[in-house]
């Protein structure tokens, strides 16, 4: 597929992607140690950045980063390039993030039924501390939502994709994905006690 | 679960309510962390969960095959051991070499059951779980029942037990 002017930002020079990729991706689907890690080095910073969108977790970063690309080199066979390798990847990150969100969420529970959620460290500075504070509360709500209305809401807002870039990453109907995400903005509202935006 | 309304949306821009703004612009905000996992660890990784995947396939391939083998080889499966003919030689054998007192019993039991003397079976079945379908009054000449009956030499209260019904009804 030629490059698409509509995908500017999530997938820059997409043809020139696939194009001279094609021999690196048919390399990397063999198991050749270089070839991935050609497209690791390729895919890494973006994979990265959904992934600290989506989870506001950077410990957890590197961990999620290892499973995904282990997780796309084990699929690289079964890619049929149907879609572009860029959505894969984002809907593999996204699969990836929806168990950490399971099992960090589970595990907060825990946290904060013991009682053990830790003071932020006193040598940040007010300005970032303030941030943290905002992200903390944030990711919190995010937290709470049912999984279709946090990824709606993650990309669109969050990571700011349009409308068909998001229904095409995360596989929903373009309709669909409007309406999740008004339906997480206004569970977020909600949430943070924050007054919602009156319907037009 | 009620099915999500279908609405044409124009790709507009978001528009949050402020306080929403801040906190979605403070999460953008939030810098990405040094990256510390290398391509190497990725490799390995790779490697090492396509080692588990082919294991666990061959182990499940293998296991598959080995029930398949079991059921196409051995259409009449052998009974188990509490409904078969019990191994009265292997078990005398046995407590002839270690005559302990614990089996000094069901070894003197084994002996006096299969010496007893052999009616024919009227539903003529080779297998002795049969017996348990017949009236309680044509259970006493069936000679497998009687064999069945008493063939668990460690427990003779069952055997005992089984022929109770036998008992009363004749």
């Amino acid at each position: 597929m030629a490059s698409s002017p509509q995908y500017p930002r999530m997938i820059p020079n997409l043809g020139e992607t696939l194009g001279d990729s094609g021999n690196l991706l048919a390399r990397a689907r063999r198991g050749e140690r270089a070839a991935q890690a050609a497209l690791f080095h390729e895919h890494r910073d973006r994979v990265a950045r959904q992934l600290l969108r989506m989870t506001g977790d950077a410990n957890s970063v590197d961990d999620l980063l290892q499973e995904v690309f282990i997780a796309v080199f084990n699929a690289l066979p079964g890619f049929r390039g149907d879609s572009q390798l860029e959505t894969w990847m984002y809907t593999i990150a996204a699969n990836k993030v929806r168990n950490w969100w399971d099992s960090s969420r589970r595990r907060r529970r825990r946290e904060s039924r013991a009682g053990e959620r830790e003071p932020p460290s006193p040598t940040t500075p007010e300005e970032e501390l303030a941030r943290q504070r905002h992200r903390d509360r944030l990711y919190a709500a995010l937290g709470e939502l049912p999984h279709k209305y946090r990824e709606a809401f993650a990309a669109r807002v969050l990571e700011g994709m349009t409308l068909k870039e998001a229904s095409t990453a995360l596989g929903v109907g373009i309709s669909t994905l409007s309406y999740r995400t008004r339906k997480a903005e206004q569970l977020l509202c909600e949430a943070l006690g924050i007054p919602g935006r009156k319907p037009s | 679960m009620s099915r999500e309304p279908e609405h044409h949306h124009p790709d507009t821009r978001f528009e949050l309510p402020p306080e929403l703004a801040e906190l979605v612009a403070a999460a953008r905000a939030q810098p990405l962390p040094p990256i510390k996992t290398t391509p190497e660890q990725i490799y390995d990784g790779w490697r090492a969960r396509r080692r588990a995947d082919r294991a666990s396939w061959l182990a499940g391939g293998l296991a598959l095959a080995a029930g398949l083998a079991l059921v196409l080889l051995s259409p009449d499966a052998p009974l188990s051991s509490s409904q078969s003919e019990p191994a009265a030689p292997e078990v005398s054998a046995r407590v002839a070499a270690a005559p302990t007192p614990e089996r000094v019993a069901p070894a003197t039991v084994t002996p006096a059951t299969v010496e007893a003397p052999e009616l024919p079976c009227r539903r003529s079945s080779p297998r002795a779980s049969s017996c348990r379908r017949l009236s309680p009054a044509s259970l006493t000449s069936c000679a497998c029942w009687r064999r069945c009956g008493s063939s668990s030499p460690s427990t003779p209260g069952r055997a005992a037990s089984r022929s109770r019904p036998a008992t009363a009804a004749s």
